[in-house]
């Protein structure tokens, strides 16, 4: 079922005074897909589903499930009666019940009651789906990290809700078992055509598995769009920044364009990028580029020919197995850069760094400023 | 249905919206507020009411002259603060000198003194002081008898005495040696946890261990003692079983005997006299406890004693340990030994006689025999028992529900229902009890008819053991993860499920505690039972008492016997309940 989101504000009162940790924030989630909420530590993403799980109410500011509003000026619903499936940080396993009582739960309550007879068959297929049917009897205190992570996952899902909200859920995981699992839930909410909203600071998290992602910070929501889209395509110094390592150059757009291509003067050499509608020559401008698509060679080849071409010296070289990354020294820059070229790359040598127009992303200089206001 | 989620909410309108939604929790808690603040309230209207509560003859001021003008009264108020100041200076000295000689010093049999210095808390103070009435008479004293025999041996006759406890110093005596389980249990904790540092510095710097004692060590522990001290004060000011059996036969008033005696002795009863007394006693009482509580706060400000898991260095103290051992056996046989075989030697005798070996001839086991024919006895228990249980299961409830409203329901007022559960612990027992009475005698509680019976008397308890319970488990409370919660509300379980189906099973442990405490006082409860009863509602405590009055010791000596013995496997169970959920475990 659809979510949609619409202008939530939300302030705390706290002792140094109220702090807004929702201004106006607003988008849609279609039927059946992975939206995940993405960014730092109090930018509003667990106040924001929260929102949605009805367990904190918002100043202002609808949200609606599908074609029921459940929150809005004169309308509250409360979040035992919203068709929801919550899986929680801290994973808030029962420690009172086994693990089958534990699923069986939100069976038993008035929303969404089945009859006994059928109770056992759900719980089980509950807890099938998260590979989990054969502990259905444990006690919840003698489950490991990842298994009660498992079990709150089949507790959330086993009412089929329409909506699955998770918070973080992975995030007190060690790296192994999260990738496992990021996988599985990924898998599952696919295969069972549930509408996700899913919380995480951990901007890979958000990569693999989103159909699509919001860049959110202050409490309002910077960029939207698939992980491609975030990834390639960051439309702020921020979100650039946010979901991977980059490196900007600043610089003012200098005169001449065609097809789209024009070229940045930097005090590291003239770039040539794909300029974005309505940059006018002499604006300023901030050209991001990934570190992988930076390539360091340590011969100067036939110079910069079509692409972009500048010159540095490495000062920090690590080996990475099948590439070093390395840092260099481009004028008063630091640049990260990735090369393949393993047993030349060390520390101290003279290197250049080559690159594609189409591999940058210009954004206007203040761009940040403007978003955040 | 009409329960739903508590919905977190800002502002009016919303908070109405979480009332609306949970209309048995706003039941039950208005039952509760109404609980407190009805026999208060009408307690104050009272004391501007001539005349029986059930028959007024309109409003007076006349109360208020008669009392203030009564020499009695201000007789009373005296020895009320000078019993409680005085016995509580006792109290502390040997609570704090036992707290450091078992805790810090090499004292022999230390484990053991920690666990028998809790005994004291399985004797019914009534309990201990007939024990001490029949020891200390002038005449017939069992103590005085011994005393005199041997004066006698050094040619000093004598006919009565040589201690008469029916005196003030007597009941300073019995309050000083009753307290110190209390003290010791608030003070040894700071005891164990100070910072050994503080100390030894001092050492280093060439102190001995006395000035060490006193120049370092009480000053740091100061704020712990003071607490307790304070504590002490507040329980002595209160205090009426004692004031009761040995005040009142030697004229001596406290406020608490003045209201029983006014209200259930003296011809004709005078219930606004009263009122005005338990008005005065009250707001005395809040008064003391508002200071109390500042001071606490401020107290925590400068706090030497810290988490630390190492324990002090235990001080050697040489051969002063078997004067410190000799000391605590003293104190036991006060305190326990001799109150309890006094009693026991009492209810195998046909009537009391200070003990010797003719007395010993006459030994029988009748008198228990006759407890158990008498007709009322089985009632008695009956009522007792369903007092214990029902008291301890409402109170536990309400202040689980009280305490899931005051720490985690987003309503305003929540900090005002804080409190209000803190009132009556504020209001001494006979008071609390006072005021029901005229609760009950008077519109519209009058029209339930309950006057005189056990709900009455259960109404009684709760009230005079909520704010105990409330404390514990808003701890409790806090302690449990909010997503717990949460995570029932997302499932589909209402505010109602959610309490009983989650919150409670987690925070059992502390529930039980707080029960099983409950459940002992409830047992030993006697000042709100005395002033309550009737012929329907009498508890083991009150029948008692009934037998003591009528003259028949050796008959009250055996239901004391027989209630000690119930007591004390409850109180170790109480201690090892309230150990394991402050996390103090020896
Ligand atoms: N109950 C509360 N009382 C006061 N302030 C709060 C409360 N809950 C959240 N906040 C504040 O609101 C802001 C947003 O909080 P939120 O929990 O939504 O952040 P988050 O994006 O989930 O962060 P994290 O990644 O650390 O979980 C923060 O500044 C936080 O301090
Ligand atoms: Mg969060």
């Amino acid at each position: 079922m659809e979510v949609v989101v619409r202008d939530l504000t939300k302030s705390f009162g706290t002792l140094e005074g109220n702090v807004n940790a929702l201004n106006g924030l607003g988008f849609h989630v279609a039927r059946g897909e992975f939206y995940t909420l993405l960014g730092p530590s109090g930018c509003g993403k667990s106040t924001t589903l929260r929102c949605i799980a009805g367990l904190e109410r918002a100043d202002g500011g609808e949200i609606r499930i599908g074609e029921r509003q459940v929150a809005g000026p004169d309308v509250w619903i409360a979040p035992n009666e919203r068709p929801i499936g919550m899986v929680f940080q801290s994973y808030a396993i029962w420690p009172h019940m086994t693990v089958y009582r534990n699923v069986e739960f939100p069976l038993r309550q008035s929303r969404n009651r089945v009859r006994k007879s059928e109770r056992e068959a759900r719980v089980m297929e509950a807890l099938t789906l998260v590979q989990m049917e054969e502990l259905a009897h444990r006690p919840a205190p003698f489950l490991s990290g990842g298994q009660q992570q498992r079990v709150a996952l089949a507790r959330a899902l086993v009412s089929r809700p329409d909506v699955l909200l998770l918070d973080e859920p992975l995030s007190n995981l060690d790296a192994k078992l999260r990738e496992e699992l990021r996988f599985e839930i990924k898998e599952l909410t696919r295969r069972l055509g549930i509408t996700s909203i899913y919380v995480t600071h951990d901007q890979v998290e958000a990569l693999a598995m989103s159909d699509r992602i919001a860049v959110m910070h202050g409490g309002r929501i910077l960029q939207e769009g698939t992980p491609k889209d975030i990834y390639l395509r960051p439309r702020t110094s921020f979100v650039a920044q946010f979901v991977g390592q980059v490196n900007f150059f600043h610089g003012t757009v200098a005169p001449g364009r065609e097809h789209g291509m024009g070229v940045i003067g930097t005090p590291q050499g003239r770039l040539r990028c794909m300029l974005p509608d309505g940059m006018a020559p002499g604006a300023a401008a901030l050209v991001a580029v990934r570190p992988e698509s930076l390539f360091a060679s340590t011969s100067r080849g036939d110079g910069a020919g079509d692409g972009n071409m500048i010159e540095g010296e490495v000062e920090k070289a690590v080996f990475l197995g099948d590439m070093v990354d390395c840092q260099v020294r481009v004028g008063a820059e630091c640049v990260r850069a990735r090369t393949s070229e393993v047993d030349d790359i060390a520390a101290g040598r003279r290197v250049y760094l080559r690159f594609t127009p189409e591999s940058c992303v210009v954004l206007p200089a203040g761009a940040e400023a403007a978003a955040a206001e | 249905m009409g329960l739903r989620t508590l919905a977190p909410a800002r502002g009016w309108r919303p908070s109405w919206d979480v009332l609306r939604h949970n209309a048995l929790l706003v039941v039950i808690l208005g039952l509760l507020v109404a609980l407190i603040m009805i026999p208060v309230v009408r307690l104050i209207i009272n004391s501007f009411i001539e005349g029986h509560p059930a028959i007024p003859d309109g409003w007076t001021l006349k109360n208020y002259a008669t009392a203030f003008g009564m020499p009695l009264f201000y007789e009373a108020l005296v020895t009320t603060l000078s019993l409680a100041s005085v016995g509580t200076a006792l109290t502390v000295v040997i609570a704090v000198l036992f707290a450091w000689l078992i805790e810090r010093t090499d004292m022999p049999c230390r484990n053991l003194a920690w666990t028998l210095i809790l005994i004291p808390m399985a004797i019914p103070g009534v309990l201990f002081a007939l024990g001490w009435a029949l020891l200390l008479s002038p005449n017939t004293g069992a103590m005085n008898v011994l005393l005199r025999d041997v004066f006698g041996w050094f040619g000093v006759e004598m006919t009565e005495g040589p201690i008469n406890i029916y005196s003030l110093g007597g009941l300073i005596f019995l309050d000083g040696v009753r307290g110190v389980t209390t003290v010791f249990l608030m003070v040894v904790g700071a005891f164990r946890m100070m910072d050994p540092s503080l100390e030894e510095a001092a050492r280093v710097s060439k102190a001995g261990t006395v000035a060490t004692f006193f120049r370092v060590t009480l000053p740091a522990l100061s704020p712990a003692i003071l607490a307790a001290t304070m504590y002490s004060f507040i329980s002595s000011m209160e205090s009426f079983e004692a004031p009761l059996a040995i005040g009142l036969p030697a004229n001596i008033f406290v406020l608490s005997t003045l209201i029983f005696f006014t209200t259930r002795i003296q011809a004709p009863l005078d219930y606004g006299l009263a009122a005005v007394f338990g008005v005065s006693y009250m707001l005395l009482m809040v008064f003391l406890l508002i200071w109390y509580r500042r001071a606490m706060r401020n107290s925590e400000r400068f706090s030497t004693v810290t988490g630390k898991g190492f324990r002090p260095r235990v001080i050697s103290i040489g051969k002063w340990r078997y004067a410190a051992l000799g000391m605590f056996v003293v104190y036991f046989l006060l305190a326990v030994v001799a109150p309890f075989c006094v009693l026991l030697w009492t209810s195998l005798l046909p009537g009391y006689r200070p003990p010797s070996l003719a007395a010993m001839g006459t030994m029988t086991l009748a008198n228990y025999v006759e407890i158990f024919e008498t007709d009322r006895v089985f009632e008695v228990i009956w009522n007792t028992l369903v007092l214990m249980i029902v008291a301890s299961t409402v109170t536990m409830i309400l202040a689980f529900m009280a305490s899931w409203v005051i720490v985690r329901a987003p309503v305003r007022g929540r900090g005002l229902l804080d409190s209000l559960m803190f009132v009556p612990h504020a209001i001494p027992g006979i008071v609390i009890a006072l005021a029901l009475i005229m609760a009950f005698l008077t519109p519209p509680l009058r029209y339930t008819g309950l006057y005189g019976s056990m709900a009455v008397l259960v109404l009684g308890l709760v009230v005079a053991y909520i704010s105990f319970g409330t404390r514990l488990m808003n701890s409790a409370i806090m302690q449990i993860q909010k997503e717990l919660e949460q995570a029932a509300y997302v499932s589909g379980a209402g505010t109602m499920k959610t309490l009983f189906h989650i919150t409670l099973p987690l925070l059992f442990p502390a529930f039980a505690a707080g029960w099983v405490w409950v459940a002992v006082h409830a047992l030993r409860a006697f000042s709100i039972p005395l002033m309550l009863s009737s012929k329907n509602n009498e508890v083991f405590a009150v029948l008692l008492w009934e037998f003591w009055e009528n003259g028949t010791a050796s008959l009250a000596a055996g239901l004391g016997v027989l209630l000690i013995a119930a007591l004390i496997p409850l109180t170790l169970l109480m201690r090892r309940f309230i150990l394991q959920v402050s996390g103090q475990q020896r």
